[in-house]
């Protein structure tokens, strides 16, 4: 038995003329968070319609838990997947307790799914309200309750943060982050903002113009954090065509200081001593690594930092 | 057939608190409103249909001059295409054929689901509307003697003439179906809705001039295999073979291309939207 949940192979698709996926590969081990993160536009939704077989990929490979997705194997694959696919499929007209019933019905579940789901997203007293009357974040957690009705091996949810305020991103992170070690589910999760899920993610895909861009677990996306030196001295402009004259690389310089990168630890006492020289003050210098943000913003703004583009190369 | 028992089920729970299902019950209730006030205000001892023989019941009148003609002109067409663009519009509204499709069921029994409560949807408006005509006809025994009506209310007979058409909608319902599930916007379905029911009412105007010349005229087929006509063709049919005695053979193929027309209509619907990316 495999101990992927997913895993992808060249997957590609076009929509008139624009690569939508380009070629992705990624692996999602079983038991894990894996956050699929990406601007809009990424091609992170597309990804996971072909995941659900909604959307048929040009070229590729789907391999769900070992299992080569095709039309005929589709509803059996099917049946260990829940999803909530942008934002949740809610018959607003409908209590959440029947919107429930429709899917419970649809697939022939047991009635008690319905109370059971309710307890977990904490929806039991809302139950039989209309869900025109929802809040967002209640809207949320009764997709992701959809998404649980089956007992899914792998649970598939496209933002399920989008458009929800502080206190309900909390929520539903704190919900996501039981579901692999109380209910044994493997969770792929598809954000725009690191922020969102490095608390809960364990595995994480970058994903830009349809490419991955990084594959691999948080540390080592943190292990590639670049040093940088941030120098405060009296004349920032003057310090920079200073240190540029003696082959430094001035990433940026304002009204305070300049922020330098300097590879080697002997290059920090080589910028301060051509500062000196020049007659400068310097007052303070200290080195900072760049955020993870930071990080993601600069894979996906385009910025190439070395980073290995599959996930075979993190693995 | 399981799947499409849950599926069809599923899609009547989704029809709690919707207007699709007020619709089949207020629309033929309208339509019979509108034809008793009507007959209330016609002339003292006028008749329903002053061409018709004297011999015919004037229930039979009722129905086939001037309620069924109606609904099935106008009336049925319209309907069709709202509880259609309705039923369709349920998943459209917030996007959950993403959901449904992704569910581990077959794909095909959300289609045939809504063809069959769509159907059942006719069904229900056919059933006010038989009880409307009898209702009707009682408001008329007691306030206006002078038309003719006679006690009692055949109810079998009203049953009859207001199911008669029904299998013929098929088509219609078919196409309609598919245009409202295969594109988002409610103005497409109803667009063709109402310009199906306009260019049906002008074939139909035709079909009721030539069947009076002549009932085998080209015309009257082009009439007859309409979608948007054919329950009306039928109505029309039966109206003269009883009033007129017009020996017409339209019946039969308007039944046959309502179902088979229908059948086909549907699965090549089914075929089509199965297999559509969601997007």
């Amino acid at each position: 038995m495999t101990d992927l949940a997913i895993e992808t192979a060249g997957l590609t698709r076009h929509f008139e003329g624009v690569r939508a996926v380009d070629d992705l590969s990624l692996c999602v081990t079983r038991g894990s968070v894996y956050a699929f993160l990406g601007p809009n536009g990424a091609g992170k939704t597309t990804t996971i319609r072909m995941l659900l077989g909604l959307t048929r990929p040009d070229r590729g490979e789907i391999r769900l838990f070992g299992e080569t997705l095709t039309r005929s194997n589709r509803r059996v694959l099917l049946r260990r997947i829940g999803a909530m696919v942008e934002s949740p499929s809610l018959y607003p007209h409908l209590t959440g307790y029947e919107n429930l019933q429709v899917t419970q019905g649809l697939i022939g579940l047991d009635r008690s799914s319905i109370e059971r789901v309710l307890r977990i997203v904490r929806l039991e007293t809302d139950a039989h309200r209309l869900v025109k009357t929802y809040s967002h974040g209640m809207r949320q957690r009764l997709g992701i309750a959809l998404a649980l009705l089956a007992e899914p091996d792998l649970l598939i949810l496209d933002e399920p943060t989008n458009g929800l305020d502080p206190v309900g991103i909390r929520e539903i992170r704190d919900l996501i982050r039981g579901f692999p070690t109380e209910h044994g589910i493997t969770v792929f999760l598809s954000s725009h903002l690191l922020a969102e899920v490095e608390q809960i993610a364990s595995r994480v895909g970058i994903i830009g113009h349809g490419r991955l861009l990084f594959g691999g677990t948080l540390v080592d996306l943190r292990s590639r954090r670049r040093e940088r030196v941030v120098i405060e001295v009296d004349h920032p402009q003057l310090a920079s065509s200073v240190l540029r004259q003696a082959g430094f690389a001035v990433e940026r310089t304002d009204e305070s200081g300049l922020t330098v990168e300097l590879p080697q630890r002997a290059d920090i006492a080589r910028a301060a001593e051509a500062l000196i020289d020049a007659g400068l003050s310097l007052y303070q210098l200290r080195t900072v690594r760049a955020s993870l943000e930071d990080l993601f913003l600069d894979l996906t703004s385009g910025t190439n930092l070395g980073l290995p583009s599959t996930e075979e190369a993190s693995r | 057939m399981i799947g499409l028992l849950r599926a069809t089920r599923m899609e009547m729970l989704k029809l709690r608190r919707t207007l699709a299902l007020w619709a089949s019950i207020l629309v033929p209730f309208l339509l019979v409103a509108m034809t008793t006030a009507l007959n209330l205000s016609r002339n003292i001892g006028g008749r329903f249909d002053p061409g018709a023989p004297p011999a015919v019941s004037q229930w039979e009148s009722l129905m086939l001059d001037l309620v069924l003609f109606l609904w099935c002109l106008i009336g049925l067409p319209l309907f069709v295409s709202l509880e259609t663009a309705l039923l369709a519009g349920l998943e459209h509204r917030e996007n959950t054929w993403k959901h449904l499709f992704a569910l581990p069921i077959q794909r095909w029994t959300i289609y045939v689901a809504k063809l069959l409560v769509g159907s059942g949807l006719v069904c229900i408006s056919s059933v006010v509307l038989a009880i409307g005509i009898g209702l009707e006809g009682l408001i008329l025994l007691k306030l206006r003697p002078d038309l003719g009506l006679t006690w009692p209310i055949p109810w079998k007979l009203i049953f009859l003439r207001s199911f008669s058409f029904t299998p013929a909608v098929l088509l219609m319902l078919a196409v309609q179906t598919w245009v409202a599930v295969r594109w988002r916007s409610f103005v497409v379905a109803m667009s063709l809705g109402i310009g199906g029911t306009i260019t049906g009412l002008i074939f139909s105007r035709s079909l009721r001039i030539v069947l009076s010349v002549s009932p085998h005229s080209a015309q009257v087929y082009l009439a007859s295999f309409f979608p948007w006509s054919l329950p009306y063709a039928i109505i029309w049919n039966e109206r003269a073979a009883l009033l007129f005695n017009h020996a017409t053979n339209l019946q039969q193929p308007a039944f046959v291309e309502g179902i088979i027309g229908g059948l086909l209509i549907a699965a090549f619907g089914c075929w089509n939207v199965i297999r559509k990316d969601v997007i």
